[in-house]
């Protein structure tokens, strides 16, 4: 058949491009943030099918031949843990993405404390079960590929060598692209979920053929004996509720069912649909495995059972379906090689390789270079090392015979994670110590009991140690631990080990007290859906500085995405700067951030090196979930009474000073007051001294001297009144009439006013009333007041030779301006400050009449108006007043807020 | 949760000993029937409920 040999390794080829293909895609596509069809439910499911592997494939026909029903609890397990504990994997689910879970090891070890000892047992024990499992896979594709083209032609070793190396290309290609926060692979979970359809199609396309092929079910089950079905007396025995058992423990404890139910999950959701439509996946798949085994017995007596699915098809010489198949359990093997090898690379990488290189950091840390090229470097090394591993296996071994024994190896080694990781999501008083010991004991009884004894006396145990016990100690025999010695050995080992294990971890739980930080971990992941945030508050600030911690997140990071970080909590905090405060809230966010990529241990400890290691202290932490809770909202309102507290305080001390500064200026008002008044007052008292004292005045004299008298009464009576107005309007107690007027009336009729003023100093009026015969809101006499003291000022102080005085008026956004512009060149920057204040007259003034009231009143009408009176400066430092009034098309305006700046300055003008 | 509870009663000893017998069913091992009925019943009921599950436990998430 080595015409057909070419075609299968065309296809092979083309299969692995499609994958190649696919992955690349979806990864593009979702670097470009198109997730749609990736979020699908449906290819979360299939995804999860990488636990048909192709000991499903191949195997589970094998084992129906040999044992009968029994395969069937490897997917009866599964479908129970599916249908019936949604809330445990939900509560994984949870925790996974809460606390930026990237392995099963991760997450036993940050539930425990963030111990960095457990993480690297639990990778221990990952590779070890692992390995054989690879081999197994290896084993699988190189006997179809032999069983395809006919065998004899290529060196076994040299296939396996190919397909190791090319999925060891493929995983390091899509696995470790980049370091992502979450550590997903969706290029990877894309190209599984087409390989779990082939799987399907493929099974399916075969049973269907085989069935039919041999006239129908009921022509397939005839003159069976039953025995062949039920394979042997009693098929609902111990080993049948023990397998059940165990499969259902490997689909949460898997390092690869792990990764793809849990790491790779996007949506919590998507478990409700996985809860039926994986098991039907399963059902779908163990559908024809009995027909299969069974005409496989009937017409192919005497080979190998294992693969009854490809050479049934052969023997019918059906190439084409023979094909198909041999994609189908191809798939399979990638499918599984890809994932765990994704998965366990994640752990060593995380929990061996970083601690090693963070000593090595410590040394100087300088020197240490980008972490983050070290991570993937040691990712990738890390796959391949696993890879290479399962290909030394598989040459070690030599291809052992039932490749079901293999799978079941790899369950019961896993399956010691299993109280641990139950033990540490449902019981707050599961402890780091008992976890450790349970584990210990429970990996160490699996090699003893199982995994040593399945190489038949070759590797490390001896064949008479087997036979008879170590030291002749029968009590101790491996597969009879203690007289338990008629049992079949795989019940015996997961009896002893997960026994052990478990009764281990209970009672070194109790007896050990946790240490702070594994309480604080316990009670937020046995809390998870009670919690908010997933908080980690186990690092004190101390110490850290900001920059220490940016420099750690753009070494792990990437310089960009730290960056993004970074600024994304500076925003958080209210912080404009470049970096946040190293606050709690900080730090933990970092930690969690790094611990998406290297695992929560070694997050842990750089962090804590950097930020000086100080975990929590025993006080605060007492019965921590809820006491951590309520501290936590305590301390929250504490800290917004406090903040209240301190925006009353900062309002109070701006009223204050606003007080003691109107208290100054009420000061300077009286002083600037009684001087004022005390002048008139002098010569009036000087005067009335003089007739009083005097006789020998004459009548002339007298009158002139009543005169002025007289005059200074007058003057005394309008500052008086001047005073009061200025009091009255400030203090607003004046209520000021409003009614709409028309401007240019307004204008006129104050000019009328002044005109003969105006004309005696020779002035020249212009006009350039460009908002015309506007409406605006005011009080007549009030305006004209105004207008009137702004235009006698500009005649007053004017100094050019031939004075000239311009009125404009123009409409602005929401009011009408008049600008009073003579060629004066106005008053100087100086002066602007303070001619608004009381009694101050500017410097062209000094010896001019007046009180210096006017501009004060004449401001304070404006405002009451609506309006305004400031001082504009030109470009060329030249100045002018401007008059502010609301127009009539709106509101009726209320007073404006006293507090505005009345200097203006113009750029563009 | 009472759907797992079933499942594991029927899949386990000793129920699913009551249907480990030799009659044929419709050509089929009645055994084989049973489980695969059984399994196919449990994925069913599953199926419908799920919708229940995913928003049960939205409700849940708010309260507790």
């Amino acid at each position: 058949m080595s015409s057909s040999l070419d075609i299968v390794l065309f296809l092979c080829l083309a299969y692995v491009v499609a994958l190649f293909v696919i992955a690349f895609l979806v990864d593009r596509s979702a670097s470009r943030g198109q997730f749609d069809w990736l979020r699908s439910p449906v290819v979360y499911t299939l995804s999860i099918s990488v636990y048909c592997t192709s000991w499903t494939f191949y195997g589970a026909v094998g084992s129906a031949a040999r044992n009968g029903l029994e395969f069937i609890t490897i997917y009866l397990g599964p479908t129970l843990v599916f249908i019936g504990w949604w809330w445990l994997l939900r509560k994984l689910v949870r925790i996974g993405r809460e606390h930026r879970i990237t392995s099963i090891a991760d997450l036993i070890s940050s539930r425990y404390g963030k111990s960095p000892s457990l993480a690297v047992l639990v990778t221990v024990i990952a590779v070890v079960a692992t390995t054989p499992y690879i081999a197994l896979q290896l084993q699988s594709v190189t006997r179809s590929y032999e069983a395809i083209s006919g065998g004899g032609t290529i060196d076994p070793t040299f296939t396996a060598f190919t397909i190791a190396a090319g999925m060891a290309l493929f995983t390091i290609l899509f696995g470790t692209r980049n370091l992502d926060a979450n550590e997903r692979h969706h290029g990877v979970v894309a190209a599984i979920a087409s390989t779990a359809i082939v799987k399907l199609v493929a099974l399916l396309a075969v049973g269907i053929f085989v069935v039919w092929g041999a006239g129908g079910l009921a022509d397939v089950f005839k003159d069976v004996p039953t025995e062949v079905i039920y394979g042997g007396e009693e098929i609902f025995g111990p080993r049948w509720i023990t397998i059940m058992f165990l499969s259902a423990t490997a689909i949460i404890c898997l390092p690869r069912q792990f990764q793809v139910t849990v790491v790779e999950n996007v949506d919590e959701r998507h478990l409700a649909t996985a809860s039926w439509l994986f098991p039907a996946y399963l059902f779908g798949m163990s559908l024809f495995i009995v027909p299969i085994a069974i005409v496989g017995l009937k017409t192919l007596p005497g080979a190998n059972p294992d693969l009854y699915v490809l050479t049934l098809p052969l023997a019918a010489g059906r190439d084409d379906l023979a094909l198909l198949a041999f994609l189908g359990g191809f798939s399979s093997a990638t499918s599984m090689v890809i994932v765990a090898a994704i998965a366990v690379s994640t752990m060593v990488s995380n929990h061996i390789v970083m601690p090693v290189a963070l000593r090595f950091m410590s040394a100087g840390r300088e020197v240490s270079g980008d972490v983050r090229r070290l991570l993937l470097t040691s990712r990738r090394i890390s796959i391949a090392a696993v890879l290479g591993l399962g290909f030394l296996y598989f040459q070690l071994s030599g291809g052992s015979d039932a490749l079901a024994a293999i799978g079941l190896i790899a369950f019961v080694g896993v399956a010691q994670f299993l109280p641990s990781l139950l033990g540490g999501i449902f019981w707050r008083g599961a402890t780091r110590a008992g976890a450790l010991t349970g584990l210990l004991i429970g990996f160490f009884l699996w090699a003893y009991t199982l995994f040593l004894p399945s190489f038949g006396g070759d590797f490390l145990l001896s064949a008479s140690v087997l036979e008879n016990g170590p030291w002749g100690v029968l009590a101790l025999r491996p597969q009879g631990l203690f007289g338990l010695n008629d049992m079949d050995p795989l019940v015996h080992a997961v009896v002893w080990s997960v026994g052990l294990n478990a009764l281990a971890f209970l009672i070194v739980s109790v007896l050990t007290e946790a240490k702070p930080l594994e309480k604080l971990q316990g009670a937020q992941f046995v809390n998870i859906f009670r919690n908010l945030g997933g908080q980690t508050a186990n690092i004190q600030t101390g110490n850290v500085t900001s920059d220490d911690l940016f420099i750690l997140a753009q070494r792990i990071l990437g310089t960009e995405p730290a960056r993004q970080l970074f600024e994304e909590m500076a925003k958080a905090q209210g912080n404009s700067d470049h970096l946040p405060h190293p606050t709690e809230a900080v730090i933990n966010r970092l930690e969690r951030e790094l611990a998406g990529s290297v695992g929560a241990a070694s997050a842990h400890a750089m962090v804590g090196r950097i930020a000086g290691a100080i975990p929590v202290g025993m006080t605060e932490l007492i019965d921590i979930a809820d006491e951590t809770q309520r501290l936590m909202e305590t301390s929250r309102a504490l800290s917004e009474k406090s903040e209240e507290l301190e925006r009353a305080a900062e309002q109070l001390r701006e009223a204050n000073d606003r007080l003691r500064r109107l208290d100054a200026q009420k000061d300077a008002f009286l002083t600037q007051v009684s001087h004022e008044l005390r002048t008139p007052m002098t010569s009036i008292r000087s005067f009335a001294n003089i007739l009083l004292s005097e006789e020998t005045i004459g009548p002339d004299e007298r009158g002139k001297f009543v005169e002025i008298i007289h005059d200074e009464s007058l003057r005394l009576t309008r500052l008086l009144d001047e005073i009061l107005d200025v009091s009255h309007l400030e203090a607003g107690s004046q209520n000021i009439p409003l009614s709409p007027l028309n401007l240019n009336d307004e204008i006129a009729g104050a000019e009328k006013s002044v005109q003969a003023f105006m004309r005696d100093a020779g002035v020249r009026l212009h006009h350039d009333l460009q908002a015309g015969p506007v409406s605006i809101w005011g009080n007549s006499d009030r305006l004209r007041q105004v207008l009137i003291n702004i235009l006698g000022n500009a005649v007053k102080y004017n100094r050019a030779t031939v004075p000239e005085i311009t009125i404009s008026s123009h409409e602005a956004d929401r009011t009408v301006l008049i600008d009073i512009i003579d060629n004066g060149g106005g008053i100087s920057r100086m002066d602007a400050g303070t001619v608004f204040e009381k009694f101050a007259r500017g410097e062209n003034s000094r010896n001019a009449k007046g009180a210096g009231l006017g501009l004060p009143i004449s401001r304070a009408i404006m405002r009451a108006m609506g309006g305004d009176l400031t001082v504009v400066f030109n470009a060329d430092e030249t100045s002018f007043f401007r008059i502010a009034l609301v127009p009539a098309s709106q509101d009726q305006p209320v007073e404006t807020l006293p507090d505005t700046d009345n200097v203006v300055t113009l750029t563009g003008e | 949760m009472v759907v797992l509870i079933l499942g594991i009663c029927f899949f386990m000893p000793p129920l699913a000993h009551i249907f480990q017998v030799d009659r044929m069913l419709f050509g089929i091992p009645a055994t084989l029937v049973y489980l695969f009925a059984i399994w196919a019943l449990l994925i069913i009921v599953t199926a419908r409920l799920a919708p229940r599950m995913r928003n049960g436990d939205t409700d849940r998430n708010t309260d507790v």
